[in-house]
């Protein structure tokens, strides 16, 4: 990591646009104590829980019902296959005409990006709980409680997580694309893209170190404990 | 009579579950899009409108050389980032020590988001063709990478051992144990990395390029004409599709007959 | 001693404080068919990667034909290797398996193709020669496994557990075969294996290791002469004998790990 110093050292030195690290580290008191600095990064975090819980429970519910019905699998599949492949700028392009730069164009976009990867990641988690569930359940007459909490959850658990990673990193990139390309006024894709605009390129690059820190934070300080705690019965983890 | 034809269907009139099931699909979604066009009437494009509008790009010459001119940054930038990817996930895969320096810059590499390489790559090269690539295949090559590691890490290590004991060199463990267990994968990330190269080409022309597919997009979506946004999307999108499932498709064929 | 093929002397294994292997010696005669039976978790496969020439060992010596092995002038041993599943390449055919492992042996290319036909032939898996692995039952894949341990002219051929995935008809076929496989082709056979039944059927002798750390607790000549009848009550005896004489050595329950 510390490698990455020296690194970016070498790129200020090479390419004019890009700013040494201490001019960066200088400036960055004065930008975190500014509240504009967090009402902004509230806003893009505030669309980005909101699109993703909404990509989430479509991404559920899609899931559900592929699983439980063959021929409903197959329609929504396509569905499916639809969002997997719209290029997100395209995406936001739309729902930002749409919804004229309202808030829920911010939120459908990235509901619309995240829902296919948590729909498909655990539609495979119920397929495989379901097989396991059926012989279990039979054998050991447990209740439903006892099934959702001892064979199911454990079960779907890690697809589940394995597609919140997928989608909680996309999440991210998209609500930036979404920003950009939907002129927004405020928010970390505006903001950023005002001072690139207007090329006060120390605020770029303080837009993107403490954007980056906080996508980090949020999926190794949120996602990865969360996980953590649920596989604790597991050895390696 | 018709109660006779509705119990025992003729065998020409059965159609596949699948094909309903697309059918079905595919008019629920000209469905919604119809009721959308009429509830935001500027914004979203009627679907014969649309229509019209693919035929006249498909027969427009502006359209084919952006088309062309973009098809070849994708091509170049998926090359480049599976290549690459596959290099790095390969060497962090067999070597622990290599693997603990890079699995944190990785996941770095991984969770910025594309406009910001976009965006740095402009800045460090300038807007030129240079740019685009750059940012393209840095975008994609973490995931190809990430693809790569996981399966060298999760090879089938009894082989390892199999071929030690029958003293095998070491050319035939790389080709012929080592390589043919990494197929599935490099398929899997070769897929991915396509997708998300043609993908992120549109972000990547939209914001540092003049011409090509997003460049025209963004530009149609600057003067309002949805028409011609939605209408070059979507030729876009089945295009790529199309390439991915044909060239792609019938090379994993080939590549993993051996399995049944 | 000529006629050694595989010698062992105060063979003793550690992997820092723990000690798998304590004490082992024994001395494995060319031609001569040698199972070797403990309990799970007594070093036996310590005792495997040392002589099939992947570890040194923390302590002993070991020859394979006179040759000392894990000196800096000497070369792993020549050797055959049947696991417990097959191990084969799926994606290449049964030919292209045996011709990778006779590629890295000493066997002339003029002898190959003449070599793999016999050895498949006396496995009865000829017409498999161009089959993939994966269009095989399990037992036909082990039978390649067993022509690939074969055909590379090895000093010894080791099988650890090789019947044990398999069901108990395959198995018994297999184990049948194996004794006249074994007769014709003169090869020395050193065999692990869980099933007491198994090994008094099948060796000419039986070393019974003790629990873990491994040391001999017993170097057993089977009293049988050849041919020999898996369902042979004196099978059983003698079966019965090991199984009592083990209680002591293998800890409580003896039972423990008898298949």
């Amino acid at each position: 990591m510390l490698l990455l110093i020296p690194l970016w050292y070498l790129a200020a030195a090479q390419a004019t646009f890009i700013e040494p690290p201490h001019a960066v580290l200088a400036a960055l008191p004065h930008f975190l104590s500014d509240p504009a600095t967090w009402s902004n990064i509230g806003l893009t975090m505030a669309r980005v829980v909101a699109g993703l819980s909404l990509g989430i429970v479509a991404g559920f519910v899609a899931a559900f019902v592929m699983s439980r019905s063959r021929f409903m699998g197959e329609v929504l599949g396509w569905y499916v296959i639809a969002a997997l492949r719209t290029p997100s700028a395209i995406a936001a392009i739309l729902a930002l005409a749409i919804f004229k730069g309202s808030e829920a164009g911010y939120v459908l976009v990235v509901a619309f990006i995240t829902f296919p990867y948590m729909a498909m990641g655990m539609r495979d988690g119920l397929n495989s709980a379901d097989r396991e569930l059926d012989e279990m359940s039979r054998i050991y007459h447990l209740g439903l409680l006892a099934q959702v909490r001892h064979v199911w959850a454990p079960f779907v658990a890690p697809y589940i997580f394995s597609a919140l990673r997928n989608a909680h990193a996309l999440a991210w990139k998209v609500i930036v694309v979404a920003e950009i390309f939907g002129a927004a006024r405020a928010g970390f894709g505006a903001k950023f893209e005002h001072a690139w605009e207007y090329m006060v390129m120390i605020e770029v690059h303080l837009w993107l170190l403490v954007f980056m820190a906080i996508v980090l934070i949020a999926e190794y300080g949120l996602i990865r404990t969360l996980e953590k705690y649920t596989f604790r019965w597991r050895k390696e983890a | 009579m018709s109660r006779d034809i509705a119990m025992t269907p003729p065998l020409h009139l059965r159609v596949p579950p699948r094909l309903v099931a697309a059918l079905v699909a595919f008019i629920s979604m000209l469905a919604i899009w119809h009721v959308m066009s009429l509830n935001f009437r500027p914004w979203v494009p009627g679907i014969s409108s649309t229509l019209l509008a693919i035929e006249a790009q498909l027969g427009s010459a502006a359209f084919w050389s952006n088309f062309l001119l973009t098809l070849g940054r994708v091509l170049s930038a998926f090359v480049a980032a599976t290549l690459a990817g596959s290099a790095i996930g390969l060497f962090i895969g067999l070597n622990k020590r290599v693997e603990v320096f890079f699995q944190p810059l990785l996941a770095l590499a991984l969770a910025v988001p594309d406009p910001v390489y976009i965006i740095f790559a402009i800045l460090a090269l300038g807007t030129g063709e240079a740019a685009g690539f750059v940012a393209l295949t840095i975008a994609v090559a973490p995931f190809v990478a990430n693809i790569v590691r996981s399966n060298v890490q999760a090879r089938d290590h009894d082989l390892d051992q199999m071929a030690q004991i029958y003293h095998l060199p070491r050319h035939v463990r790389l080709w012929a144990v080592l390589a043919p267990q990494l197929v599935p994968a490099l398929l899997t990330a070769m897929r991915f990395s396509f997708a998300l190269s043609w993908k992120l080409v549109v972000v990547v022309e939209a914001i540092g390029q003049p011409d090509g597919i997003g460049a025209q997009i963004f530009n149609s979506f600057r003067l309002l004409r949805m028409r011609d946004v939605a209408a070059v999307a979507i030729i876009f999108i089945i295009a790529m599709q199309l390439m991915e499932r044909g060239v792609l498709g019938r090379l994993e064929k080939r590549l993993l007959h051996w399995r049944n | 001693m000529t006629d050694s093929v595989l010698r062992v002397e105060d063979l003793g294994v550690s992997y820092g404080a723990s000690e798998a292997v304590r004490k082992l010696d024994f001395d494995i005669k060319r031609g001569e068919f040698v199972a070797i039976l403990g309990p799970s978790g007594c070093g036996k496969s310590s005792m495997l990667n040392v002589i099939s020439g992947l570890n040194a060992p923390s302590r002993g010596r070991v020859w394979v034909e006179g040759a000392k092995l894990f000196t800096a002038a000497s070369k792993a041993p020549r050797l055959g290797y049947v696991f417990q599943s097959h191990r084969l390449l799926p994606w290449r055919t049964v030919r292209q398996n045996l011709e990778i492992a006779l590629a890295a042996s000493s066997v002339p290319k003029a002898e190959w193709e003449a070599k793999i036909d016999e050895i498949l032939g006396i496995l009865h898996i000829r017409q498999f020669k161009d089959a993939w692995p994966m269009r095989l039952s399990g037992g036909q894949r082990q039978r390649v496994s067993i022509a690939r341990a074969l055909v590379v002219d090895p000093s010894y051929i080791l099988m650890d557990e090789p019947l044990s995935t398999l069901d108990e008809v395959t198995a018994r076929s297999l184990r049948q075969e194996l004794t006249g496989i074994v007769q014709r082709t003169g090869v020395t056979v050193i065999f692990v294996t869980h099933s007491i039944r198994e090994a008094v059927f099948l060796a000419d002798r039986i070393l019974i290791l003790s629990r873990g750390p491994a040391r001999l607790h017993e170097d057993f000549t089977v009293p049988l002469s050849r041919p020999r009848n898996y369902d042979d009550p004196r099978i059983s005896e003698i079966e019965g004998q090991i199984i009592a004489g083990v209680q002591a050595p293998w800890g409580l329950g003896g039972q423990r790990d008898v298949a």
